[in-house]
């Protein structure tokens, strides 16, 4: 289906940048730890003294988090200390990525406290600072206006999540973040992937973009006449169509389904009764389990919903679902969709006779304790009046089945607040400057530059960038060793994590490229000197000159000869036994040129 | 620019910058820096090129001490404020913390609370702590011995800074008490989210509910949001700067600990009595004294000039530099008493091991043994106080208010 035309897509493209982390000095990955603490958050006011609306709703939710400690984190993520200055080299970057889209930089940086109290963020906030307004993305002939780029800390991530109790690890929470926010510019996916690829691929060049599945995370802005609805967290760019096409259509039906409604009369106010006696006898496990567990069942008749509750591609009744969802009440259960549940037309019908349900009218049924029946009540409320108001705005959360799910009202600028432990930073001229001389271009100019500096393939170029190695490569090559040093960190470091099952900092592996680079060792050397460290040599046994030398043809030759190696049989078997000597590096091409003369001796 | 056209704090004004042209709220202005709340919540901070007020707005007034004064309807308890993070907010104008507390907020977060108590709050000053003074502590003093005859306990929020000598000066103050005395604290301003004052608050006044009739301190037993200690305030001490947990009972248990909404107290502890017994003297020329190589004679003279007492926190066992011994001497001869405590903060003094030890003591040194050093300093002012000097020695050696170990038990050590 395609998307309607009066469409409107805008993106927020959130990146994770590998310098450390924003306010601390702790790394940018860690191994998490045995050890874990709890917490609980509460709205406050922010700073035009109103709590804002998505804040208030997760407070009444009431929930404990518990918070897993990892390697790299510190008293600063498990807020016991007020942040340290910002990290430089993730503003350079904010910087430097500003500046690739002509956006206009702020002189003075202002860190904001984001209010988020859904435990994302151990403090209840999440620090953010606008860095850039203004600029635009161009890209195969789609332009986006740019609003802001700022720079922000990234969250929690959640490893569980339980009625009253959600767990979050601290590993990633305070790695930098960029966050790129377009003007709805944009009409269709195509577009706006076109969009979200150039952004990602300028932050690829930049060379800073930390590695892993979720470095790039997208929220996509949608509007079709009914509100904007922001879908948070799709992490795949090949998703955004069909998300958007669901989400149309979900919206499209939703429209329908308010058109029939006020048709037949509009809706009333609910008036939820107990109903629990016509359950006496009831099989359904679920009655008997909520009865057994002291909760009692309400009905409320819901006018004029009959069929656009769970029928063709109406679902208003998972729209009130997901609402309760959101306040920990599941199992609401409506007319339509029984017999279900264990629950029978016969029990159906009985309630429908006691709430007097008219042909068009449908009901709903909850099965809870008498303390949450008012906050039910006034949730579903609060959702049915929206809907009919044609007002769809909302925070939806992207699943993986690429269908959205509601997640809360749309935030407002009230859960804004200055961080008060952060002076402002007046952006000085030397780091302006240097940002500006990293200023990324655009890949396919940036690759071509690459390959040749550096003398090597376009595809190595393009591989070095994307598996985001670029920096390291440009940190040690130059023209002459290039294409080795590029081999290396393509082919030979990926084949060692293989091979080893682990992998080297590359501060370690750097130093061992250096010491070959700084002794004329070629490849042969580097792979040998590389493989004992990945066996588990120590650093200061590995780089050893002996060791590591290459052998001259007559070496070799004077090798095989004391060691009365045959040279008739293969050549893998021959390098076998001449690394096994330890008498240097052999380089196998002049192995292979030995065979050969002896091979041509042989036909003499 | 004219004084009439400057916008003031809420004004919604319309600006240009590097030729874009935008909206705001007005905040402050800052060295020609116009600092400015943009429509999605951000601050910025630049220099407009031009700028119109088009909406005259309300200014963002904070609401200090704001709120009701009493609020409840169960067992009554005073809540003193006394300033310090646990009461602060956010002035966004200048970006301040300033102390505030509204305890409807405190009340109407916990259903049990409203039933269960009836607060009022008495406001005492909006001071930090590390700017109270010992005179200060007899106000706080009388104000409590007042509150505690009408009320079941009081509850003193306080800066955490200084909150541990404050606690202490009560105690020594107090020589029988009607109820407990709660001082409580926050390390993470009320303004966040994840403020600790609001179950420290809640564990505060529990403890004001009990039978506890001795001066302590409610704070998190360690970073989670899950107990709180009460400390003896005589044997509390903040032990880092900034951790939710940063007061510890030093070499003893805490008394007692609340947790899912109830408080229990297990440790030793005096009963409330049917009356306050205050005593309010307080000796204020008597000097702490960190004793570090390189202490200079001269330096240590100064910090006993005009002194009627001193506390020298020695190293290990209470030793110090056996070159000071003289000129001590010659101050205790006349009249000045010199008290030695540790810097180990754990563990207690002990003047007859070492020669050195020896000496102190023949100069006329005495041992306070595991008292505190920072409790020893206001005992020392309280007995100077409100004591004959004869009685001196034997009083400081005499467990008053806890704040002497017995015995100090292996397994309560950091």
């Amino acid at each position: 289906m395609p998307l309607p035309g009066n469409t409107m897509i805008g993106l927020e493209v959130h990146m994770q940048i590998d310098v450390g982390k924003l306010f601390c000095n702790c790394k940018s990955e860690g191994e998490l730890l045995d050890a874990s603490f709890t917490r609980r958050l509460h709205s406050t006011s922010g700073e035009i003294g109103s709590k804002d609306i998505s804040t208030n709703y997760e407070e009444s939710r009431d929930r404990l988090f518990k918070y897993i400690i990892s390697g790299n984190s510190c008293l600063i993520e498990a807020d016991e200390e007020p942040p340290k200055r910002i990290n430089p080299g993730a503003l350079k970057a904010a910087l430097s990525m500003s500046l690739a889209f002509g956006s206009s930089i702020l002189e003075r940086v202002s860190v904001m406290r984001k209010v988020v109290i859904d435990g994302s963020n151990t403090g209840g906030f999440q620090r953010t600072s606008l860095v850039a307004i203004g600029g635009e993305i161009n890209s195969g002939g789609v332009t986006a206006g740019i609003t802001s780029i700022c720079l922000e800390e990234d969250s929690c991530k959640k490893v569980d999540e339980r009625e009253n109790l959600v767990t979050y690890s601290l590993d990633r929470l305070g790695l930098p973040l960029i966050e790129i926010s377009t003007a709805p510019d944009m009409k269709s996916a195509d577009e706006a992937i076109a969009i979200a690829k150039e952004i990602g691929n300028r932050m690829m060049v930049l060379g800073l973009l930390r590695k892993g599945a979720d470095s790039i995370r997208q929220d996509v802005n949608f509007s079709m006449g009914y509100g904007r609805v922001e879908i948070k967290g799709v992490s795949k760019l090949s998703s955004i169509k069909e998300i958007l096409e669901a989400e149309a259509k979900r919206q499209e039906w939703l429209a329908k389904a308010v058109k029939i409604v006020k048709e037949r009369g509009g809706y009333e106010e609910l008036k939820f009764t107990e109903v629990s006696s016509l359950f006496r006898d009831s099989n359904s496990k679920m009655v008997i389990k909520g009865i057994e567990e002291g909760r009692r069942i309400f009905a409320s008749k819901l006018p004029n919903f009959r069929g656009v509750m769970k029928t063709e591609g109406f679902r208003v009744g998972r729209e009130i679902a997901d609402a309760l969802k959101q306040i920990n009440i599941k199992g609401v259960i409506h007319y339509e969709e029984l017999p279900a549940y264990g629950l029978t037309l016969a029990e159906r019908d009985m309630v429908a006779a006691q709430l007097e349900l008219k042909e068009n009218d449908s009901f709903l049924m909850l099965i809870i304790n008498s303390d949450s029946a008012n906050m039910a009540k006034s949730t579903i409320e609060g959702r049915i009046e929206k809907i009919l108001s044609l007002d769809f705005s909302e925070t939806r959360a992207a699943l993986v089945d690429n269908s959205t799910r509601y997640m809360r009202p749309l935030s407002g600028s009230s859960r804004m607040y200055p961080e008060t432990d952060i002076p402002v930073i007046t952006i000085s001229s030397p780091l302006l400057e240097s940002a500006t001389e990293e200023t990324p271009q655009p890949l396919s100019e940036f690759t071509a530059d690459i390959s040749k500096k550096y003398g090597i393939s376009g595809q190595d170029a393009e591989t070095l960038i994307s598996e985001r190695n670029i920096k390291k490569f440009t940190g040690i090559a130059n023209d002459k060793n290039g294409k080795i040093i590029s081999r290396i960190i393509n082919q030979t470091i990926p084949e060692l994590n293989k091979k080893y099952q682990r992998e080297i900092e590359w501060e370690n592996i750097k130093e061992v490229l250096e010491f070959c680079n700084e002794n004329s060792l070629g490849r042969y050397s580097m792979e040998k000197a590389l493989g004992l460290i990945y066996s588990g040599s120590r650093k200061e046994d590995a780089l050893n000159l002996k060791l590591l030398r290459p052998l001259t043809e007559g070496q070799i030759k004077i090798l095989i000869e004391r060691h009365e190696i045959n040279l008739h049989s293969n050549i893998a078997d021959i390098m076998k036994k001449l690394n096994a000597l330890d008498e240097g590096v052999v380089d196998p091409l002049l192995v292979a040129g030995l065979l050969n003369t002896e091979k041509n001796k042989g036909s003499n | 620019m004219p004084e009439s056209n400057k916008p003031e704090n809420g004004d919604i004004i319309k600006f240009t910058w590097k030729g874009k042209e935008m909206e705001g709220t007005f905040i402050s202005i800052d060295s020609d820096f116009f600092n400015v709340k943009l429509e999605n919540g951000y601050n910025i901070s630049i220099k407009p090129q031009s700028f119109e007020i088009i909406k005259k707005g309300v200014s963002f007034a904070v609401n200090e001490g704001k709120g009701a004064k009493v609020s409840g309807k169960g067992k009554p308890i005073s809540l003193i404020t006394t300033g310090g993070t646990i009461v602060s907010k956010v002035d966004y104008r200048t970006g301040a913390v300033f102390p505030s507390l509204d305890i409807e907020e405190l009340t109407s977060r916990f259903r049990y609370m409203e039933q269960n108590y009836r607060l009022k709050r008495v406001d005492f000053s909006n001071i930090l702590s590390e700017n109270i003074e010992p005179g200060q502590w007899v106000e706080i003093a009388k104000k409590t011995e007042h509150e505690l005859r009408n009320s079941e306990g009081v509850v003193i929020s306080h800066g955490t800074d200084t909150m541990s000598y404050t606690a202490s000066a009560l105690a020594f103050m107090f020589e029988k008490q009607m109820g407990p005395v709660i001082l409580v604290g926050s390390q993470r301003s009320s303004d966040r989210p994840s403020s600790d004052s609001y179950l420290n608050l809640e564990a505060a006044v529990g403890f004001a509910t009990s039978e506890f009739g001795e001066v302590g301190i409610s704070m998190h037993h360690n970073s989670s949001d899950e107990r709180i200690d009460l400390i003896r305030g005589t044997r509390s001490r903040k032990m880092h700067s900034t951790r939710r947990d940063a007061f510890k009972s030093i070499g003893e248990h805490p008394v007692g600990a609340f947790q899912d909404g109830l408080f229990s107290l297990s440790g030793k502890y005096r009963r409330k009595c049917r009356e306050n017994v205050l005593k309010t003297k307080l000796e204020k020329e008597v000097s702490l004294v960190y004793f570090h190589p390189g202490l200079e004679v001269e330096d240590l003279e100064k910090s006993m000039d005009g002194k009627k007492g001193m506390v020298i926190m020695g190293t290990g066992l209470g030793h110090i530099n056996t070159k000071y011994l003289q000129s001590i001497s010659e101050r205790v001869k006349g009249g000045m008493k010199a008290v030695a405590t540790t810097q180990c903060i754990y563990g207690s003094t002990n003047l007859d091991i070492y020669s050195t030890g020896r000496e102190m003591e023949k100069a006329g040194i005495i041992s306070a043994g595991n008292i505190l050093p920072e409790t020893a300093y206001v005992k020392m002012m309280h007995l100077l106080g409100n004591y004959s000097e004869e009685e001196f020695e034997v009083l400081m050696k005499t467990n008053m208010r806890g704040e002497i170990l017995e015995r100090e038990e292996l397994g309560v050590y950091l």
